[in-house]
C-alpha cells in the first residue's frame, strides 16, 4: 500500500462525507423545484437549450431524478449508478453555466428555487462554476474513496 | 450496471409523472407564452444596460416612491405572487402582471396610465420586471420604475408581506389610503387576505 496515502477509516469517512454533501445539495436542489415547477420550468427555458416543448417535462423529472440519486447517495443503493448519474449531471449543469456566462445570459442558474431560492445566489455566475467544480471533485472523491477500499477489500480477499 | 442506471431513471420519470398528474400540471408548455417571453428577453437583452442605469431603483427610493403613492406590480408567476408579496403600509394595491399576461390585465392597468409605477420581481437576475417594463411601454405607459433586488430585496429588507390572489380591478386605494386601512397591523392573524381585500373595498 502507498504509505503517503490516507489510511483506510480516514478515506472512509472523507468517502461518505463527499456523498452526503453532494446528496444534501441535490435534496435542496430538488425540494424547491417540486415546490415551484413552473418556476423551474422558465429557468429551464430562459437557457434556450432545450426545445420549448421539453421544458415541461424537464422541469417535471429532474427534481425527481435528484431526489432519487440523493437517496440513493444516502443509503448506499446502488450508489454507484447513482454517482454515476450525478458526474454526467453535474457535467452537464457545469456546462450550461459556463456557456450562459459565456453567452453574457444574465439568467437564474435554476439551480434552486421555493424554499431554498436564497442557495440560487450563491451558485450563480463564476462563483457558481466553480462551487459546481466542488461538487464535482466531492463526488471523485468519493470514486476514489470506494476504489481504495474494493481494492484493499480484494487483496485482503487475496491474502 | 447499465440496467440499473435505467431503473434509476425509470424510477425518477414515474415519481415525476405522478406529481405532476396527481397536481394536474400541464404537460405541454404554453408555447406562445414562451415564444413571447423569449422574444421580449431578447429585447431586454438590447435594453438591459439602458434600463438597470436609468430605471433602477434602490431600497429606499422604493419605499419612497410606495409612500408617495406609487402603485407596485409583481411581475412574477402567479403562483409565487399568491404564496407572498409585498404588503404596502396603506394597503394599496400591489398588482400581479406577468409579462405575457399584460393583454388579460390592459382593462385594469389602463386605470393606472398616469401614475407612478414600480416593478419588481424575483431577485437581480429575473428578467421579468424588465419585459413587463417593455410592454408597458408598448402599451403607452412611461416613467415606471424598476427595483431590481426584487422578492429577495423585499423579504431581506423584512419589508411587509402577504398571502392571496390579486383581485384588484380597479382604482380604488391607488395612491392614497383607503378607508379603515391606515392601521392595518402586518402582523394581524387575517392579514394574508386583506390586501386582496382591495377588490372588496370598491
Amino acid at each position: 500500500m502507498n504509505e503517503m496515502a490516507p489510511p483506510r477509516g480516514d478515506m472512509n469517512l472523507i468517502g461518505v462525507a463527499s456523498r452526503v454533501g453532494v446528496a444534501l445539495i441535490l435534496l435542496a436542489a430538488a425540494l424547491g423545484k417540486i415546490e415551484l415547477p413552473q418556476n423551474f420550468a422558465e429557468e429551464v427555458a430562459a437557457y434556450r437549450v432545450a426545445p420549448v416543448a421539453w421544458v415541461n417535462a424537464i422541469a417535471y423529472l429532474l427534481p425527481w431524478l435528484e431526489v432519487v440519486l440523493a437517496t440513493s447517495l444516502i443509503t448506499g443503493v446502488w450508489r454507484r449508478e447513482s454517482r454515476l448519474i450525478v458526474l454526467v449531471l453535474l457535467v452537464g449543469f457545469t456546462g450550461l453555466k459556463i456557456y450562459s456566462q459565456v453567452a453574457g445570459l444574465h439568467i437564474s442558474c435554476g439551480c434552486f428555487s421555493g424554499t431554498f431560492a436564497f442557495l440560487s445566489k450563491i451558485f450563480e455566475g463564476p462563483r457558481g462554476i466553480a462551487l459546481n467544480l466542488g461538487l464535482l471533485a466531492l463526488v471523485a472523491t468519493d470514486f476514489y474513496s470506494d476504489a481504495r477500499r474494493n481494492a484493499v477489500a480484494s487483496r485482503t480477499d487475496k491474502s | 450496471m447499465l440496467i440499473r442506471v435505467f431503473v434509476i431513471l425509470l424510477i425518477s420519470a414515474l415519481l415525476g409523472i405522478g406529481t405532476a398528474t396527481f397536481r394536474g400540471l400541464p404537460w405541454k408548455p404554453d408555447v406562445n407564452a414562451m415564444a413571447q417571453r423569449a422574444a421580449l428577453g431578447d429585447a431586454v437583452e438590447r435594453r438591459q444596460k439602458e434600463l438597470r442605469a436609468s430605471v433602477g431603483v434602490n431600497l429606499d427610493q422604493f419605499k419612497a416612491l410606495i409612500a408617495q403613492g406609487a402603485v407596485v406590480i409583481d411581475a412574477r408567476a402567479r403562483e409565487d405572487y399568491e404564496k407572498a408579496h409585498l404588503r404596502t403600509d396603506f394597503g394599496a394595491p400591489v398588482l400581479n402582471v406577468e409579462p405575457e399576461h399584460i393583454g388579460e390585465n390592459l382593462n385594469r392597468l389602463n386605470e393606472l396610465l398616469g401614475q407612478p409605477l414600480v416593478l419588481y420581481c424575483n431577485s437581480d437576475t429575473c428578467e421579468l420586471a424588465e419585459m413587463l417594463y417593455i410592454r408597458l411601454e408598448e402599451n403607452g405607459f412611461s416613467g415606471m420604475k424598476i427595483f431590481f433586488p426584487g422578492w429577495e430585496g423585499i423579504t431581506a429588507a423584512k419589508l411587509d408581506t402577504v398571502a392571496g390572489p390579486d383581485r384588484w380591478t380597479g382604482s380604488t386605494g391607488v395612491g392614497q389610503p383607503p378607508a379603515g386601512e391606515e392601521n392595518a397591523d402586518p402582523s394581524d392573524s387575517g392579514a394574508s387576505e386583506t390586501q386582496t381585500g382591495e377588490a372588496e373595498h370598491e
